[in-house]
């Protein structure tokens, strides 16, 4: 009966990792399934449609809302990008530095929430007129450490004598990152820049304390939470759903390009 | 250092601290046009350091250099007429080989076809030519080597530099690679600098070797000045097999325990110094004697032979001397002629022409002789 003992473990570990994947996934499905749902109520499933998709493409704060989230994801992408593989280079070839380390790890572990009050206190500070703009600086701060540890992971492969071949053959420093240096991190870069574009895309608290008063600023997240003040609508499940759809979109096309090693 | 004609690289004190940590030690050097020249030591000896200031990558902290009588010192290394073959390669690994080599011409906003003609004949040089359209990891370790060397010629640098060029590949490839490198350049007629820890090597291409011992040049000069008449004790160990008599140094040679004088020459002999010394010679320049001959006498047991096949090489210890073991090589005709076997008592002669007389204790560098012992 011994031999029954491991298999009977093994049985309920498996009972197990199904709830615990169903307590992760069953909602989100059941919020995609639902988008579908012809009638708008949540409990009866009453046909297929794609009614909501349909009636969320002629609604006019919901399209200009998907336009900001856009523009925000975009800027906050090219800044963290830019800046954070300059960073990461830093990090790999300077000095070890521990307190450097650290602070790079700090954005992504601290609170969104303190993030966004302090950031609302910075502006204030500064006097600067909220908008797209402040939000865009906003989601770089926090993506940019995101980026960094990214374009670090790429790094750790790359022979940085070839940055010396390049200059040692007559290149300069220009021709050298265009020509020897990008085509190496280029899938590390846009791993991390599509990383950076689902995180600021769907991000919520920073940018509901950055985008300051009135609607011209209102980004997807934002229209969404304003919307479920009236109730969960179908419409919201769709719009939720094109949101999904996108980050997923995006974070399967980061995974793919990371690990593969280009030789 | 104007002792060298038709000087195209000289450093002038040459000097480089990093922190506190002092890798090259004020080096006075002058390599000629056309030369082929190794910078040999082990490591950390600056050798690497020194080659790495030529190139461009680091800057002296003191001193200068020139080529062709320009100063380069603080040149960038792009804006050097100076191409240095990395010791990983280095190679583009996104780039195919053909455009690994055009890669430094390109650089140089060479046209279009000169660039297609010069890449062509490099490749061919460098029996490159079937390969030229694969990648870098599609080829193997010698082929490599070739593209790093023809990336570097195409060029055609005033200097090339080779950093340890052949390390990375086995020995009989590496045997064949020596032959072909001298081969190459001259054909090509350009200035090699090599660097390297491995002796033969040096001793095989070179021209002229520079020894280097932690930052300093211990001795220059060609394989065979530096083989048969070493100037000190480090260039003696580390250069070939050597044995070492230990004594004091005397007007008319080295007083040894319990073997008498040991006569030679060299450097402490000519010029009479005194103290402790020791005496220098080469396992194949030790006979094998029935009778006492002219030269320094030696007498011993044999402890052990070893057989290489073209030669064979005996352990002797020595009656008196405190028991000294030295190493004797004979040729097979010679082994042939008067065989030797185990535990037989053996005198030896050494030509007191062929014995170096080196001043200083056997500790002066004794750092540096582990480090060559090692190889």
């Amino acid at each position: 009966m011994s031999a029954a003992r491991p298999s009977m473990t093994r049985r309920v570990l498996k009972v197990h990792l199904v709830v615990v994947y169903a307590f992760l996934y069953v909602p989100i499905a059941v919020l995609v399934l639902l988008s579908f749902n012809r009638a708008g109520l949540p409990t009866v499933w009453t046909g297929f449609s794609f009614d909501w998709y349909v009636k969320l493409a002629s609604a006019g704060p919901i399209l200009s809302a998907a336009k900001n989230s856009i523009i925000v994801a975009i800027g906050a992408t090219l800044i963290s990008t830019i800046l954070g593989t300059m960073l990461a280079f830093g990090l790999e070839r300077g000095r070890p530095s521990g307190l450097l380390e650290a602070s790079l790890v700090a954005p992504m572990i601290i609170p969104d929430i303190v993030m966004a009050i302090a950031l609302l206190t910075f502006y204030t500070m500064l006097q600067a007129t909220l908008g797209l703009f402040t939000i865009i600086i906003a989601h770089a701060v926090f993506n940019i450490a995101f980026v960094a540890a990214v374009v670090r992971a790429r790094l750790k492969n790359f022979d940085f004598s070839l940055i010396e071949a390049s200059a040692d053959l007559g290149a300069g420093p220009i021709r050298t990152f265009v020509r020897v240096v990008l085509p190496q991190i280029l899938p590390g870069v846009v791993a991390a820049g599509l990383l950076a574009f689902t995180l600021s895309f769907d991000e919520f608290i920073i940018a509901y304390f950055t985008a300051g008063p009135g609607s011209a600023s209102t980004t997807l997240p934002m229209q969404i939470y304003a919307m479920i003040r009236f109730g969960v609508t179908p419409e919201i499940n769709a719009l939720a759903t094109v949101v999904l759809a996108v980050s997923v979109f995006a974070l399967i096309v980061a995974q793919r390009l990371e690990p593969r090693a280009v030789r | 250092m104007s002792a060298v004609p038709n000087t195209l690289l000289a450093a002038e004190k040459v000097e480089k601290r990093f922190g506190g940590v002092v890798a090259v030690d004020g080096i006075d050097l002058a390599i000629a046009e056309n030369e082929f020249f190794a910078l040999l030591g082990p490591s950390g000896c600056g050798k690497t350091t020194l080659l790495r200031m030529i190139a461009g990558f680091e800057t002296p902290t003191a001193g200068r250099l020139t080529l062709d009588g320009r100063d380069i010192t603080t040149v960038p290394p792009n804006r050097r007429p100076v191409n240095l073959m990395f010791q990983s390669y280095a190679l583009f690994p996104h780039m195919s080989v053909e455009a690994n080599v055009a890669y430094g011409l390109e650089a140089e906003g060479r046209p279009r076809d000169e660039i297609r003609r010069r890449v062509g004949e490099v490749l061919e040089l460098t029996v490159l030519g079937e390969l030229a359209k694969r990648r870098p990891h599609e080829l193997s370790g010698g082929q490599r080597q070739r593209v790093a060397l023809a990336r570097a010629l195409v060029k055609k640098p005033r200097l090339l530099l080779l950093d340890e060029p052949l390390s990375a590949l086995d020995r009989r490839l590496r045997e064949q690679m020596q032959l072909e490198l001298k081969r190459m350049r001259h054909e090509v007629g350009i200035t090699f600098v090599v660097v390297t820890h491995d002796q033969e090597e040096a001793l095989v291409m070179a021209d002229r070797i520079a020894v280097l011992d932690r930052g300093r040049i211990a001795q220059l000069g060609s394989p065979r000045d530096l083989y048969d008449r070493p100037e000190n004790r480090f260039t003696a160990r580390f250069l070939g097999q050597m044995n070492f008599l230990e004594g004091r140094l005397g007007p008319d040679g080295l007083a040894v325990d319990g073997l008498g004088l040991v006569r030679g020459v060299g450097p402490a002999g000519a010029n009479g110094a005194t103290g402790i010394g020791c005496a220098a010679f080469r396992p194949e320049r030790v006979e094998i004697t029935d009778a006492s001959a002219a030269g320094n006498a030696l007498a011993g047991t044999v402890e052990a032979i070893a057989y290489h096949g073209n030669s064979q090489s005996l352990v002797v210890r020595l009656d008196g001397a405190a028991g000294t073991r030295i190493a004797v090589s004979r040729s097979a005709g010679a082994a042939d002629a008067r065989p030797v076997a185990s535990g037989e008592a053996v005198r030896l002669t050494v030509p007191p022409e062929h014995v170096r007389l080196l001043a200083g204790g056997p500790d002066t560098s004794a750092a540096a002789s582990a480090e060559a012992d090692a190889h």
